[in-house]
């Protein structure tokens, strides 16, 4: 009886501790052939309207596909939009389609292509997950588990990721 | 032999433009000093008329950027609020300002809920469109709305300006900066100015 018990403690112990650690690794999620490494955003200032998302998407298939879009109950409207400096002017705005190259990656990112969320119904809290869905034209839909890290995140936080993949 | 001394003279008075040009252009610090920053009237987040004077007497550090903004200004602002650290008792000379080029949007209660995430020391300021607009023509910022609707977007400049204690411009940094970088640069543009 008492063995019993001490086996389901132990087992759930290790559940706790494992779900424990999970967040604070990178975490990849599948959709075919694509690869969605560490999907993530800022916590965003007080009343901030807007915020935004990023992830790397690795295309290991033969065929290119397309990002065609994005949507998520948080926001009013969702975009991929694109962040380039012209002049010293910071110009943003919607990117269009974009191709993600057979073999190819994409990289969403700060000061780059993001999942802009506009009209926040509430502000992106650090530590919570906020489901993003991303729609590509062959692929199909899938619904990003978004990790929100700290206001001032850089999203290096998914570089254990990239020590592993160089090392195989 | 009239052709020639066309020639000639013409020669001369292009060498002499391109030295008094020289002349202009070289003292950029000069140029600058004239051109870039002065006085101004705009609103604090808690409705109150703010003007330069309000400054006096220390470094402000001027950023122009808006709430609706994913990335790059919260970024600045959060770079301003380390640097404010690191700066310790330095950061006393010092004055973060954080103005909205949105002040549709940017009233003093949305920009007081969004610097409440950020060092308590930030100052942030909108006001009407057209004080808005003339302190950026003032500090030589441009800026422009893209797209439509409720969710529009604002294309601008994200130098930030370093005006010294007396209200003269000092110096200038990017918004991209670390804040290891932007420290070392204010110090830099501080120690220049004393």
């Amino acid at each position: 009886m008492m063995r019993i018990h001490l086996t389901r403690f132990l087992a759930a112990a290790f559940m706790a501790v494992a779900a424990l650690a999970t967040p604070a690794l990178a975490h990849d999620q599948q959709l075919g052939d694509l690869l969605l490494h560490h999907p993530w955003a800022r916590a965003t200032p007080g009343g901030a309207k807007a915020g935004a998302a990023y992830l790397r998407i690795e295309n290991h298939g033969d065929t290119a596909d397309t990002l065609i879009g994005a949507s998520a109950d948080i926001a009013a409207l969702v975009e991929i939009h694109m962040m380039s400096m012209e002049n010293d002017m910071m110009v943003m705005g919607p990117a269009g389609e974009v191709e993600i190259p057979a073999h190819g990656t994409v990289e969403l990112k700060p000061h780059g292509l993001h999942i802009m969320l506009m009209g926040l119904k509430r502000p992106l809290k650090e530590g919570e997950t906020v489901p993003v869905t991303i729609t590509f034209a062959r692929a199909g839909s899938i619904v990003l588990e978004v990790k929100v890290e700290a206001i001032d995140a850089t999203g290096e936080g998914g570089m254990e990721g990239d020590a592993e993949e160089h090392s195989h | 032999m009239n052709r020639r001394v066309l020639l000639v003279s013409s020669l001369a008075l292009v060498a002499a433009a391109g030295i008094g040009a020289s002349y202009f252009f070289n003292d950029r610090k000069m140029a600058e000093t004239l051109a870039v920053g002065g006085p101004f009237k705009l609103i604090g987040t808690d409705g109150q008329e703010v003007t330069e004077a309000a400054l006096k007497g220390k470094y402000a550090v001027f950023f122009f950027g808006f709430t609706f903004c994913p990335d790059a200004c919260p970024t600045a602002l959060n770079t301003f609020s380390l640097m404010m650290e690191k700066l310790g008792p330095t950061a006393e000379q010092v004055q973060p300002v954080f103005v909205s080029i949105d002040p549709a949007r940017d009233t003093p209660e949305a920009m007081k809920e969004y610097l409440a995430s950020f060092d308590p020391r930030i100052m942030g300021l909108t006001g009407t469109p057209e004080s808005v607009a003339e302190t950026a023509r003032i500090f030589r910022v441009y800026y422009k709305k893209s797209g439509e609707g409720d969710y529009y977007l604002m294309d601008h400049s994200t130098a930030i300006i370093v005006m010294s204690p007396e209200y003269e411009y000092a110096g200038v940094m990017n918004g991209a900066m670390s804040v290891d970088e932007m420290t070392a640069r204010l110090l830099e543009i501080m120690q220049k100015g004393s």
